[in-house]
């Protein structure tokens, strides 16, 4: 169906489901003209996604995040050994045509375990990045939404957490919880999500705060307020989807971050520890061998730039997308 | 503005009370007998731990062992660690090397990282701007160990430019480290000039600059610049601390003795005192720097006031 008889339909209030169907079957549309002539007005993240559609930058790291997770989610799907397999016969052993990222200190494969350490590190970001988005949104918005003392207080509370340098609360929250050998690994995953996360949410909770003060003062609010709606409505309707926006750029950026933090700790040797693989434990391992072998280096932190890469970009384009200024 | 500063300061006060206690339960916490190991393979006699717990007060209740200590820190007594040297004795052998280093960061960070900002924002989407936004990606992207080791090894070890490691302290050796720890921060900097100062650069003033006639390196230089600062220098405010705590990294890759081997070597061997007085020592800094920040912001754009 071409553009014009989408924007044809889209006039008409019954078949709107329908022209938004066809709007994304069309495969390189332009997606700001159908809409524009008839002053049907759209939702910030409509538009938002309209924009993102077409940008190049968003199409390669979201590509590059889809196949990450995969990876995550599925290793068996890209190599067909197991990261516990080790021939120490091979220890060390550069690059070649049979194993093409070569062998580590234990003779593993580092494509393999490349691979296999995809979960570990996603799985801290995300869990890490959800924990601060929750915790720090609702701080932020109490304190924004409430203000007075309520909003003294919780901003001085935020401004304990966020005084302590992230690395060293971090370092001292993994020394309260210590791990014996027979550790599962997701207990070790999460005792890092909590040393980043129990830091982390003060800078989501500021700029939330400062976001919804920003949106109180709009005038929809006060119409809303004026139509008699309740706090919890006006902030869950009206407040949170508009003053959203720097929060959700901010997360995905620092998603990146949280990685980058896990394989940072992992090399001071209390983040993620053996038996979990992870690309930050294969860093730290490689770094002393670093000028005898450094393909043990190069590839594990090569997946990680990527990985904290494509989370920069997408907020980015994220950014770009929910910014009218920039346009 | 008096009765500004004497706000921040009172609330300043709240906070440091706060992380202070935060750090000295959570130290508290931590799992373990200090006192395990200190004597030998056969163990210390339960006489003499006896006697150290005493000592140190360990088997009070906490709120009391937390009263105790911010009653000695007040009158400037750090404490003592288990084995007898003072607080205030360590911090004065670390705090320097850290503070020289943290402080070759944040220089490489305002002269790279604005002027960097400054000719990729004056010239969007030249050639030089992409060359410093691809930069400037790949650095934000690695791991800063990762930055350490490889720079560490070819600067250091193949081309011998820098020395390998900085055990003295000295500034010509903390150069390459200081560079390490500054690079990420560098890079955001440079982001950030880049950005505000190419939004400024449509704003009415600088119009009416230009219009007047003034040089362009004056429009830029004074009236666009001046503009611009105020994000980058809040982020650099905001960065002293993590730059701070960034610095167990950059101290353990290039050996540096400093407050980072320091504090992780006072964590592991559950030495509270210690622990409890960098991270009070730290947070301090970092809440003064941020409100000089905050006053600085009045030089920079005379439009703003504080009441």
């Amino acid at each position: 169906m071409s553009d014009v008889s989408a924007s044809a339909a889209a006039s008409v209030p019954a078949a709107k489901g329908m022209s938004q169907h066809d709007d994304a079957a069309v495969s390189t549309p332009s997606p700001g003209q159908p809409d524009e002539g008839q002053g049907k007005p759209r939702s910030l993240g409509k538009d938002a996604w309209l924009d993102l559609r077409t940008n190049p930058i968003f199409l390669v790291s979201a590509t590059l995040i889809v196949i990450l997770v995969v990876m995550a989610a599925f290793p068996g799907l890209f190599t067909s050994q197991t990261p516990e397999a080790a021939d120490l016969s091979k220890s060390r052993v550069g690059p070649s045509s049979k194993a093409w990222f070569g062998y580590d200190l234990q003779g593993g494969d580092v494509y393999t375990l490349t691979i296999y350490g995809a979960r570990a590190s996603i799985i801290v970001g995300v869990l890490a990045t959800t924990f601060t988005l929750l915790v720090g949104t609702l701080a932020g918005i109490v304190a924004g939404y409430t203000g007075g003392w309520v909003d003294s207080v919780v901003s001085r509370i935020t401004d304990v957490f966020f005084a302590i340098p992230l690395l060293l609360g971090a370092i001292l929250i993994v020394f309260s919880f210590p791990t014996q050998p027979g550790t599962p690994s997701i207990v070790i995953i999460l005792r890092v999500v909590a040393a980043v996360a129990v830091l982390g949410w003060t800078f989501v909770a500021r700029i939330m705060r400062s976001s919804v003060i920003q949106v109180k003062q709009a005038d929809y609010v006060q119409a809303a307020r004026a139509l008699g709606a309740g706090p919890i409505r006006i902030v869950l309707k009206h407040i949170l989807p508009n003053a959203m926006a720097p929060v959700i750029v901010y997360s995905t950026i620092a998603l990146g971050g949280y990685i980058a933090v896990e394989a940072t700790l992992s090399f001071l040797g209390l983040g993620l520890t053996p038996p979990v693989v992870s690309w930050g434990v294969a860093i730290s391992e490689a770094a002393t061998y670093l000028r005898v072998s450094p393909h043990m280096l190069l590839f594990p932190s090569l997946f990680l730039s990527i990985t904290v890469l494509a989370f920069i970009m997408l907020g980015d384009a994220v950014r770009d997308a929910l910014d009218p200024k920039l346009r | 503005m008096g009765r500004y500063v004497v706000r921040r300061l009172l609330q300043m006060v709240l906070v440091l009370i706060g992380t202070t206690f935060l750090i000295f339960s959570s130290v508290y916490a931590l799992p373990g007998d200090p006192f395990a190991g200190k004597c030998g393979d056969r163990g210390c006699p339960p006489e003499y731990v006896a006697a150290q717990r005493a000592r140190f007060g360990l088997d009070d209740p906490l709120i009391v062992q937390y009263f105790n200590y911010v009653k000695n820190l007040l009158q400037g007594n750090f404490g003592e660690s288990f084995s007898g040297v003072t607080v205030s004795e360590q911090l004065q052998q670390a705090i320097p090397i850290t503070l020289k280093l943290t402080a070759l960061a944040i220089t490489f960070e305002i002269v790279i990282g604005i002027g960097a900002g400054v000719l990729s924002g004056i010239r969007r989407n030249g050639y030089f701007d992409n060359v410093v936004l691809l930069s400037t990606l790949v650095v934000i992207s690695i791991p800063i160990f990762v930055i350490g080791y490889v720079l560490q090894f070819t600067l250091g070890v193949k081309l011998g430019i820098f020395p390998v490691t900085a055990s003295d302290g000295s500034w010509g050796q903390l150069i390459l480290p200081g560079l390490v720890l500054g690079s990420l921060s560098l890079a955001f900097v440079s982001r950030l000039t880049r950005t505000s100062l190419a939004e400024n650069l449509r704003a009415d003033y600088v119009r009416t600059a230009v219009a007047k006639g003034l040089s362009r390196s004056r429009v830029i230089g004074v009236h666009t610049l001046r503009n611009s600062l105020i994000p980058v220098v809040t982020f650099i405010g905001i960065d002293v601390g993590s730059l701070l705590g960034g610095a167990i990294v950059t101290e353990g890759i290039f050996n540096i003795t400093g407050i980072g081997g320091l504090t992780f070597r006072a964590i592991r061997l559950k030495e509270g005192a210690l622990v409890v007085g960098v991270v009070t020592l730290l947070v301090l800094v970092f809440l003064l720097v941020n409100l000089l920040i905050d006053l600085l912001y009045a030089v920079l754009d005379p439009r703003i006031r504080y009441e």
